[in-house]
């Protein structure tokens, strides 16, 4: 009973699988980019934005569907801009009672932000679904990503799924012992306080265990040679057939926030 | 009186895995049973649905007469004490006294039965002085003790144990295969240790991709060298 | 999975491309500080040490605990790592989980990274750490200052975290500062409460089963002066802007202009917040108070009736 559904790699040969991560890690942030730049109510250039993003889904051949999935997952966070329908001053769309008023202004600026977010968490599920972690990490090294940091990631992503394993397990022996007895009429479930100080010892021993862990890991490291110098193979160079996508997908982009601006 | 009883149980995880073939199996008040079979057979996959963690998708599971769902699964956990493999993961309070306790205390007791609860638990293991001690300190053998008895706590009529003696000396398997011999609860007990099934437990099922192979007296299965091989068990 | 999180891993295109590209670069130069300071005082062992208690954060974050009905609470984790790392390995540490949880779980917009870093690696780590001090300083060594300061730097460390977190959509234009700031400030009161009791709780562990842990704060990476004042000034910075926002969304505007945003406001598509207040309200104090406990009690209540209601239904 692993917590393997925790990895969104979904395995698979398409072309977007198949690309190089250092392209695909910069593409990605160059679209966001992209579309944070693209000015309020550029309806052209979002709707373009979002079939540049359903084509690349497509590439990926995972479906459409996979990824609409996940990108509801920053969706409640709009409630944030819900205010903006009320406040921007602009031409009156409706009334409502408490005398507030829905301006176009402000609708247009709450859907933008609602469309920003959503395209931008499609291309980033894009990135994590189609690239390895190994990949991602491997990529973040060449960007030169500091090497500490980079080593640091790489561990925790090890032992991310062993640890995971473990709070589960602690999450089901708390349930194993949380019955009600037969005894009616008692508040069962104890007080919040304890139920938090019970949490906060599982914590406490997941931490500590992790620790002495570490040790161990320090002691095979140091077993095999690790002298505190953070060594790895060096990177192949980027296929012609990577920097034309590269190249590509930057051209796209520029015209796209040229497009923006000019609207 | 019937104590356990497992209908037709299936059971496929969330990444496709699917454990449980139709598991049918029936636990009579007072029986001590061996759940054996290699790893991946859905032994630990089975003993989670005993006590409502695992949801069942499919089957009919009762405990002691009352059906066993979402709504009554909280009952049920109070009749069904199991008690994992890793004592680590089970021992999460600062003192014995408040793992031991945590059982009582979620039931809603008043303080005056916790303490009795808590102390008549740690007799039934033989670590009455060990209230006050830190639980991280203790060795695997007390480690395991101390989770048998905040299970024990919560005074169930059906013990299930997940690889009891897996990482114990000699001397702390035997007391733990003596303590089991005094305890009176019905037990389901999974176990790669053969010997301790031959020694305590009466009655063996075995497990084997997910299916139950053969289910009857310990001393006719254990003999049978050919029906061992065949499900990746070793002759004790 | 990984969903009901705290609300504070900000999403892509909620704040704007000035205020992230700030948040970036006070975050990268705040790591690279601690990079150079884990560096020269952990050395070799701070891979496994770091790596393997990141790992234990984001597991961490996976426990909960039912705060009534069916609402739970979860842990940042941050007052934790900074209490048992030291405050620069707490950075790391934190930087690792909250990259990760962007980059891969898209718990966090990618550009919006850099604001993230700042409240919840650079912000959580460091008034934590000074809280903690403080605490244990007025304690003078007993066990009680390890309790009361561990539960006072979660509760500021998640409420530090939050008003940052607001003030970032405020002056992205994206939430009038008068709603978010109360808002955001009055439920990570609540919450706060949650990681500090869970807080408290780790520590009883920690102290029991492994009081070297704590005792010997000298033996962690950087507990110096310099993240005493740092700390320090962050709390002070918050607490002065915050309640200047609610109250004055035009003086929030001023600062802006003063910093220079202005000119970067000269940029099409960029909109400075204009007089951004709730429509009303009156541009006062006393909405400020208002709104904050309006929405902690709703909180509660919504939390009560869930209970309730549960209650209920069990029973019957």
């Amino acid at each position: 009973m692993h917590v393997n559904f925790l990895d969104p790699y979904q395995d698979g040969s398409s072309l977007v699988h198949q690309a190089d991560a250092r392209v695909k890690l910069v593409l990605t942030a160059a679209f966001i980019l992209t579309t944070a730049l693209t000015p309020v109510a550029a309806w052209p250039v979002y709707v373009l934005l979002v079939a540049l993003a359903f084509a690349a889904e497509l590439l990926s051949e995972l479906g459409l569907g996979f990824y609409l999935k996940r990108a509801l997952l920053a969706a409640p966070f709009v409630l944030a801009a819900v205010p903006l329908l009320f406040t921007v001053e602009g031409e009156t769309l409706a009334r409502l009672p408490l005398g507030l008023t829905i301006t176009s202004a402000g609708l247009d600026r709450f859907i933008t932000i609602a469309l920003k977010s959503w395209i931008s968490v499609q291309m980033a599920v894009l990135l994590a679904s189609t690239t390895s972690f190994p990949e991602i990490l491997s990529a973040m090294r060449a960007l030169r990503l500091p090497r500490l940091l980079v080593a640091i990631i790489g561990l925790m992503w090890r032992y991310l799924f062993v640890l995971a394993d473990e709070a589960m397990r602690l999450i089901r022996a708390r349930q194993a012992r949380s019955g009600i007895g037969e005894i009616p009429g008692r508040r069962t479930g104890g007080q919040l306080a304890w139920r938090a100080k019970v949490t906060g010892g599982m914590a406490g021993s997941l931490f500590l265990r992790s620790l002495e862990r570490s040790d161990r890991i320090y002691a095979a490291m140091l077993s095999r040679g690790y002298d505190g110098e953070v060594r790895s193979l060096p990177h192949p160079g980027i296929s012609p057939g990577g920097w034309t996508t590269l190249a590509v997908g930057l051209v796209i982009l520029a015209s796209l926030l040229l497009l923006g601006h000019l609207l | 009186m019937v104590a356990v009883e497992v209908k037709d149980l299936s059971y496929t995880y969330p990444d496709g895995l699917t454990a449980l073939h139709g598991v049918s199996m029936e636990l009579c008040q007072g029986d001590k049973v061996a759940l054996v079979g290699p790893n991946g057979a859905g032994k630990s996959t089975l003993l989670l649905h005993l006590n409502g963690i695992l949801e069942k998708q499919h089957g009919v599971i009762r405990i002691c007469g009352v059906e066993l769902t979402k709504k009554t699964a909280s009952r049920v956990r109070a009749m069904v004490g199991l008690v994992f493999q890793s004592p680590d993961d089970q021992l999460f309070s600062p003192t014995v006294f408040d793992d031991v306790a945590f059982g009582p205390i979620y039931q809603g007791l008043t303080p005056a039965e916790i303490q009795q609860r808590v102390t008549d638990a740690l007799r039934l293991v033989h670590m009455e002085d060990y209230a006050k001690r830190v639980s991280h300190h203790l060795s695997v053998g007390e480690k395991k003790r101390i989770a048998m008895a905040s299970v024990l706590s919560m005074q169930p009529s059906i013990l299930v144990l997940d690889e009891p003696s897996a990482g114990l000396d000699p001397r702390a398997r035997r007391a733990l295969i003596n303590l089991l011999a005094e305890l009176p609860q019905t037990m389901l007990i999974a176990t790669h240790d053969l010997p301790l099934v031959r020694d305590l437990l009466p009655r063996t099922i075995i497990m084997d991709g997910g299916r139950i192979a053969a289910d009857g007296p310990t001393r006719s299965i254990l003999a049978d060298r050919a029906l061992l091989e065949a499900h990746g068990l070793e002759m004790p | 999975m990984l969903t009901n999180h705290l609300a504070m891993h900000i999403p892509d295109g909620f704040l704007s491309v000035t205020v992230s590209l700030v948040m970036w670069v006070l975050s990268i130069v705040f790591i690279l500080i601690a990079l150079q300071r884990v560096n020269r005082d952990l050395r070799e062992r701070e891979v496994p040490v770091m790596g393997v208690l990141a790992a234990a954060i984001f597991a961490g974050q996976m426990l909960n605990f039912t705060v009534a009905g069916g609402t739970s609470g979860h842990l940042l984790c941050a007052a934790l790592a900074s209490v048992l790392l030291g405050p620069w390995a707490a950075v790391l540490v934190m930087t690792s989980v909250v990259s990760v949880q962007a980059l891969v779980f898209q718990d966090g917009g990618l550009l919006a990274l850099g604001a993230n870093l700042f409240n919840m690696a650079v912000i959580g780590p460091f008034v934590s750490y000074f809280i903690y001090k403080l605490v244990k300083a007025a304690a003078r060594g007993a066990n009680w200052g390890i309790f009361a300061g561990g539960f006072a730097a979660a509760w500021f460390s998640i409420e530090a975290a939050a008003l940052a977190c607001a003030l970032q959509l405020a002056l992205s234009g994206t939430s009038p500062a008068n709603l978010a700031v109360p808002a955001m400030g009055g439920i990570h009161a609540l919450i706060g409460i949650g990681e500090g009791l869970i807080t408290l709780g780790a520590l009883s562990f920690v102290l029991a089963a492994r009081p070297d842990l704590l005792k010997h704060s000298q033996t962690q990476a950087g507990s110096s002066r310099p993240v005493w004042v740092g700390g320090l000034l962050i709390t002070a910075v918050l607490a002065a802007l915050s309640p200047l926002a609610s109250a004055h969304p035009d003086g929030l505007e001023w600062v802006a202009e003063q910093a220079g945003f202005s000119s970067a406001a000269e940029a099409p598509g960029y909109e400075i917040i204009p007089d951004y207040v709730f429509p009303g309200i009156a541009n006062e104090a006393a909405a400020t108070i208002v709104a904050g406990i309006a929405g902690a009690l709703i909180v509660l209540g919504v939390a009560l009736l869930a209970a309730y209601t549960r209650k209920r239904r069990s029973m019957s």
